[in-house]
């Protein structure tokens, strides 16, 4: 092996990476040769020269500043969904699924109560009138003049007053 | 005192709604992933933000953190590639030479005798110099293997590559900086 293929050996001694049998064959080569021999301690040299780099001290209020990021980052996120229990969000889809989730049974209830004075307007006349579905119990539902949308004819079957009916 | 939900609430109150994986990490690793990037970017309001956003995006993937094999490894591996990012974006603006002038933070050498303290303060401010002037695929795993000791497994999962690559920049790095130490000291 050459010099260039020994250094890199040194490196990786330095470093605690050397398996035995390369470890020994370098031991070898150092014994004849002076320039690798300097070598390595010119690399030890620098390593040592490097941890003359202590480490520094964090800064003293690098965790409130963390936690104040964090919080923002939060409130961010609330303002988009809308939606939070204390600290904790719910997470998007499951935001989504209940915005969709109202806007569909509100959708659901506001067409049943159109449906329902719709049949109401169209089967009095009267302002104050008792409808009757099938199979259901009889309801007093109040109306205005302006529901209504057309006079009826014959109730005289379900006892309606004779004439009674515009 | 922060508000949350309309109250006023303690920092000791926020700290305690954190998750504790987190926390653990936290406290374990911001002194090292600061140092780290320190050493990388040669600049401590950097240093600073860029620790914050390495913990802050730990904290969004905190439920990642609790299932992962490593987290060490895995908080190392966001502040290199964050710091990657930075010192990308850097040099796109001002260009590499004027990083070493604007890298003018002092370096804390700690000791009782002013004379020695002065010289390891010239040789580290040379290390420095020379450090900075290293790719940073170079620099990198060289600060990760003399400053915070992690063997070459750990230092090729971190720079997400291999331990022949880990050990072949080691070599490179040593022998460049050699080098520059040499030419500093004439």
């Amino acid at each position: 092996m050459n010099c260039q293929e020994m250094r890199e050996r040194i490196s990786m001694r330095l470093d605690g990476e050397l398996d035995q049998r390369e470890a020994r064959l370098l031991e070898e080569h150092l014994r004849v040769c002076t320039s690798c021999q300097e070598y390595e301690e010119s690399l030890i040299e620098i390593s040592g020269k490097m941890k003359l780099w202590k480490d520094e001290k964090t800064p003293a209020n690098l965790q409130e500043k963390l936690l104040q990021r964090i919080l923002e980052k939060g409130e961010k996120r609330t303002r988009v969904f809308g939606i939070s229990f204390g600290y904790y969000r719910i997470p998007a889809p499951v935001a989504w699924a209940a915005v969709l989730l109202f806007v569909l049974l509100a959708f659901h209830l506001t067409k049943a109560t159109f449906l329902e004075r719709k049949v109401v307007t169209l089967e009095t006349g009267y302002e104050v009138a008792t409808v009757q579905k099938e199979d259901q119990v009889p309801v007093k539902i109040s109306i205005t003049s302006e529901d209504i949308v057309s006079t009826t004819t014959n109730y005289e079957d379900v006892n309606s007053p004779k004439g009674g009916f515009k | 005192m922060h508000r949350r939900d309309g109250r006023l609430m303690s920092n000791r109150d926020i700290a305690k709604s954190k998750p504790q994986p987190f926390l653990e990490i936290f406290e374990r690793y911001q002194e090292q992933i600061f140092n780290f990037i320190l050493r990388m970017t040669q600049d401590c309001y950097l240093a600073e933000d860029l620790t914050q956003e390495v913990f802050l995006k730990l904290f969004q993937s905190e439920s990642n953190l609790s299932r992962h094999p490593n987290p060490g490894a895995w908080v190392f591996t966001i502040a290199r590639n964050m710091c990657l990012n930075a010192l990308r974006n850097r040099r796109s603006k001002i260009g590499h030479q004027n990083i070493m002038q604007n890298a003018a933070q002092e370096i804390s050498v700690h000791g009782n005798d002013p004379y020695h303290d002065l010289v390891a303060r010239e040789t580290a401010d040379l290390v420095k110099k020379a450090l900075a002037e290293l790719n940073e695929n170079q620099r990198e795993v060289l600060i990760l293997r003399e400053y915070h000791d992690l063997p070459y497994r750990k230092i090729a999962k971190i720079t997400q590559s291999s331990e022949g690559r880990v050990k072949s920049l080691l070599f490179r790095a040593r022998e460049t900086l050699r080098k520059k130490l040499q030419t500093s000291r004439r």
